[in-house]
């Protein structure tokens, strides 16, 4: 299923890979004879030829029932956690200008270590504190490297 | 310059003190990052890329090349300890050096994993300071076309020797050339593909997908194995780092044959350390005396992989060096880095940067021995890092890679695209499609796309012009061979009768 999923999810993303580049590059007359175009609608080619020699493996496997579907006899459900991750370091991104890299970091970790590694919270108070801290001064001081101070003054 | 002026001059390039530190760093946190479960060299050279931009490059690369072969002997640490491959190349490493561990033997197992990869490393060296080279003087007889194609053959090798589905290397070898369209077009100045943001007009950074595909999904598949409680614990390390007089004996030979696999396999493009684990790893059990020994704590099962897939590293940068093909994804991110410094791999490489190339090759000497002094009288402090509690490792994961993101050019758009780009790994991780090729194509895409406009050019836009040699005929016929013959064995395996 999964990878029927895949293969749909591909010929999709070439139609609008094409879509995009048969509408949005011009090409003109001057110029190398091949264009802005040729390499990316050879590259659609390419997105297509994958599809079939997915299909191929596929249909060289067996049945559905007995071709190897990734994830397919495990059961696992939707990765919810990976998804509150992933929102959770946009969020962290989101901010990091804004509030900082100290804040916005330290808030991170906390944030992070309690729900991880749960129990040990002079381990994961520490590690948000001191961990901003000591890689600000480090990237400023040592490396040149400016990371925001945002709300902080300095 | 003759070839030994020029190999003695590299000494004298990387025994500078400035470069003597340069290496020492490099190994160190290439020892490093191959002890942390799952991160590797590439993501290793990624995140301390933006670090190096202000330093001269012939430091920045032998640091950069010493993070690179450090991260091989660092991998067969949690490999051993906690039966989790650092590198992808110590796979086979975890199957008999977690046994000895278990068995009280984990300092056996991490000695003849640092000696071994000394010894064959230091070969893998040898062996690129002969045919580097060579070789490229073989690379000049190349024109657009034969690069095409050249490059059309090591992203379809790659596509198909890695993981388990030809087709879904492909996949991930397009997605990785259409990553590298976007950005503004070499010859026309047309933006391609930018959605109207500005910093997508110089194009998508590799560093940043690096990060993404690698560290990133890495820390949100641990942290979802933290969530699940499947996180592996370590054995606690114990006992003298040294092996007896009759596990030497058994070791030697498979170190020195799985110093010859790794070098040569390291040399195909997409082979890389995995494949010369396991293909030394068959071959002991083969020659073994005691086959059944294997998987259940065999000395050879550890000297023979480990060698292999150090000597691999040197194997890999000899079409890095030489033809600016990579070898493998740890090669791909290490030649973009040659590429950001304005220095482009390949036959001219040893002519207008000597000092470069060889400072880097002789440097691999010096960088060798002390990786095998940091690996086995101070493992104990690479050790201690295992027991970091996976809670805390993987956020801080997440903020070292936002930190390399946005040391890239301060732009908080990088900052987003990692965390797509974790996301994808992620995906593409459940999905068992590789990231290899992705890495690969994107690093080589540009300059694929400029060999065939150029290639075309010269013909007149006619596509004849990539059949017109027999260097390009017999590449492209290699491509799809690479492609069809892993496709045709499964389907005639599907085909025989079963046991």
């Amino acid at each position: 299923m999964a990878n029927r999923i895949l293969i749909l999810a591909t010929l999709a993303f070439a139609a609008f890979y094409l879509y995009l580049t048969m509408y949005h590059i011009r090409v003109h007359a001057f110029g190398d004879p091949v264009g802005p175009r040729m390499f990316p609608l050879l590259l659609c080619g390419g997105l297509v030829l994958s599809c079939g020699l997915m299909a191929w493996e596929a249909f060289a496997a067996g049945s559905p029932a007995t071709a190897q579907d990734p994830q397919a006899e495990l059961g696992h459900p939707f990765p919810f956690v990976v998804a509150l991750l992933a929102i959770g370091c946009l969020v962290y991104v989101g901010v990091f200008e804004t509030i900082g890299f100290i804040v916005s970091t330290a808030a991170f970790l906390l944030g992070l270590t309690t729900y991880f590694n749960r129990g040990r919270h002079i381990a994961n108070v520490g590690t948000a504190v001191l961990m901003p801290v000591a890689t600000f001064l480090l990237f400023k001081n040592v490396l040149d490297v400016n990371l925001p101070s945002g709300i902080l003054p300095f | 310059m003759t070839a030994f002026n020029a190999i003695w001059n590299g000494f004298a390039v990387s025994f500078q003190p400035i470069n003597l530190w340069y290496t020492f760093l490099g190994v160190l946190l290439g020892t490093v990052v191959g002890v942390l479960p799952g991160l590797g060299a590439a993501v290793g050279i990624a995140l301390l890329l933006p670090l190096t931009y202000g330093m001269d490059p012939t430091s920045a690369i032998i640091m950069l090349g010493g993070l690179y072969y450090g991260t091989k002997y660092g991998g067969s640490t949690t490999a051993i300890l906690i039966r989790t491959p650092g590198e992808a190349s110590s796979v086979m490493t975890s199957l008999d050096g977690y046994e000895m561990a278990r068995r009280g033997r984990a300092g056996a197992a991490l000695a003849v994993a640092a000696i071994g990869s000394f010894i064959a490393g230091t070969l893998g060296v040898l062996a690129l300071t002969v045919f580097a080279v060579p070789l490229s003087a073989v690379a000049i007889k190349f024109g657009p076309a034969e690069y095409f194609c050249l490059m059309l053959f090591a992203m379809t090798t790659v596509a198909s020797l890695s993981g388990k589905s030809p087709g879904k290397g492909l996949l991930a070898t397009v997605i990785g050339l259409i990553l590298g369209t976007v950005g503004t077009d070499l010859q026309s100045g047309q933006q391609r593909y930018t959605m109207g943001f500005v910093g997508l007009q110089d194009g998508i950074s590799f560093i940043v997908v690096v990060i993404g595909l690698f560290a990133m999904a890495e820390a949100f598949r641990g942290m979802e194995e933290v969530h699940r409680g499947t996180h592996a614990s370590a054995i606690k390390l114990s006992g003298k780092l040294w092996l007896t007089h009759e596990e030497w004996k058994r070791a030697i030979g498979p170190i020195w044959r799985g110093g010859v696999i790794g070098f040569v396999i390291g040399v195909l493009p997409g082979a890389g350390g995995t494949i010369s684990a396991i293909l030394s790893y068959s071959m002991e059990k083969r020659l073994s005396r005691h086959p059944e020994q294997f998987g259940k704590g065999a000395i050879e099962g550890v000297a023979g992989p480990e060698s292999a897939n150090n000597a691999d590293t040197a194997g890999a940068m000899v079409p890095m060096l030489s033809l600016g093909i990579p070898g493998s994804g740890g090669t791909a991110v290490l030649m973009g880095a040659l590429v950001m410094y304005g220095i482009q791999p390949g036959p001219a490489l040893f002519s207008e940067h000597p000092d470069l190339a060889w400072g880097l090759i002789d440097s691999m000497y010096l960088g060798n021995v002390m990786l095998l002094i940091l690996n086995l009288p101070l493992i104990g402090l690479f050790v201690k890092l295992l027991y970091v509690p996976n809670g805390i490792l993987y956020p801080l994961i997440v903020v070292l890679s936002a930190i390399g993101a946005y040391g890239i050019s301060g732009d908080t758009l990088d900052l987003y695209m990692i965390v797509f780009f974790g996301a994808l790994g992620y995906l593409f991780d459940k999905l068992e499609i590789p990231v290899a090729p992705l890495v690969l194509s994107l690093v080589l895409g540009g300059t694929m796309e400029q060999s065939f406009r150029q290639a075309m050019t010269i013909s007149g836009a006619d596509p004849r012009v990539f059949a017109s040699s027999v260097i390009s005929v017999t590449l492209l016929a290699l491509s799809v061979i690479s492609i069809l013959a892993p496709l045709l064995g499964r389907r005639r395996r599907a085909k025989l009768p079963a046991a």
